[in-house]
């Protein structure tokens, strides 16, 4: 068993429709599944995340139940998030098979996750909404408790690109405009030009934030502003 | 391969309805309100949007998301 705990059974700690994420996807049904493979001491849902055993079972067909009245009620598309779906991938394919054959698909995930994982699900999302943390692995280590994070995701957002719809969410964090979001914004903008790029300044100091000196505020307004104009000097792609 | 050969074919009825003896769903959205009046919100279900856009409807990120609601029923 590895830094997520996940056992066979996948659980469910959050479903409802939500319409907080990227404007193309709200309303969204979203499913968020216990359990995740990275340890952000910042993490606003991290003490499901972290707990595998968190909510209750996975019931693939009433969730497809509940999808199909989502979406008859207004949702646009259906999320599977986490903490990190990918370390549930056999529940996350029962799922996805649970679902309405016509619902668009997005699968919310940190890109931390193994080639045998995204050949797995090769062709099952119409959306990869894809996380890129961190921009150097020092902080990703420090931050999140894991090694070799850039060479990881930079190799799934360049799979996903090309399998799928991709946006790639960063989550701005205080004090980090220079370490983490100047490289990633660079690495999109040379690697990935014109890819739909979301980036959230709204950090909040959840959970065990606090570890971190920097992370216990939100982002100064200053530093919002700077991210954006470094955003479009470098001509990315933001979405709402 | 596409989704729609891989995926295998449990069309569900649309507006199904679930059993009459299920318990209530909960939902929730965590909202953090700042010092200056920023509201931060994660989770935030359209019933939520509306809220705070009735609280401060010069707000854009939440306008545009509390806009999606219309056509939601609950």
């Amino acid at each position: 068993m590895g830094l997520c705990r996940a056992g066979a059974t996948a659980r469910v700690f959050s479903v409802q429709v939500e319409v907080g994420d990227e404007l193309e996807l709200i309303p969204t049904f979203a499913i968020a599944l216990s359990g995740c493979d990275l340890r952000c001491d910042f993490c606003l849902t991290g003490a499901a995340s972290w707990n595998p055993r968190a909510g209750e079972p996975l019931r693939p067909e009433a969730l497809g139940h509940r999808a199909v009245a989502a979406l008859a009620g207004g949702a646009r598309t259906v999320m599977l998030l986490g903490g990190e779906p990918t370390v549930h991938l056999p529940a996350a394919l029962e799922l996805v098979a649970a679902m309405p054959a016509t619902a668009k698909l997005v699968w919310k995930t940190n890109a931390h996750g193994s080639e045998q994982a995204r050949e797995l699900l090769d062709g099952l999302f119409d959306v990869w909404l894809a996380d890129y943390k961190f921009g150097n692995d020092t902080c990703a280590e420090r931050l999140a408790g894991v090694r070799n994070y850039g060479g990881i995701v930079r190799e799934n957002l360049l799979w996903a690109s090309q399998h799928s719809e991709l946006i790639v969410r960063h989550l701005l964090m205080p004090g980090h405009l220079e370490c983490c979001w100047r490289p990633v914004a660079e690495w999109l903008a040379a690697e990935l030009p014109g890819v739909k790029v979301s980036l959230r300044p709204a950090f909040w100091p959840a959970w065990h934030a606090d570890r971190h000196p920097e992370l216990r505020s939100t982002v100064p307004t200053k530093e919002s502003a700077r991210s954006l104009e470094l955003a479009r000097a470098l001509g990315l792609n933001l979405i709402p | 391969m596409s989704r729609k050969a891989r995926r295998p074919g449990k069309r569900r009825e649309a507006g199904r309805r679930q059993g009459k003896g299920r318990t209530r769903r909960q939902v929730a959205t965590d909202i953090l309100i700042l010092s200056d009046g920023t509201v931060l919100a994660h989770n935030l279900t359209p019933g939520m949007a509306n809220v705070l856009h009735k609280v401060n409807p010069k707000d854009e990120t939440i306008r545009a998301r509390a806009s999606r609601d219309r056509k939601e029923r609950h």
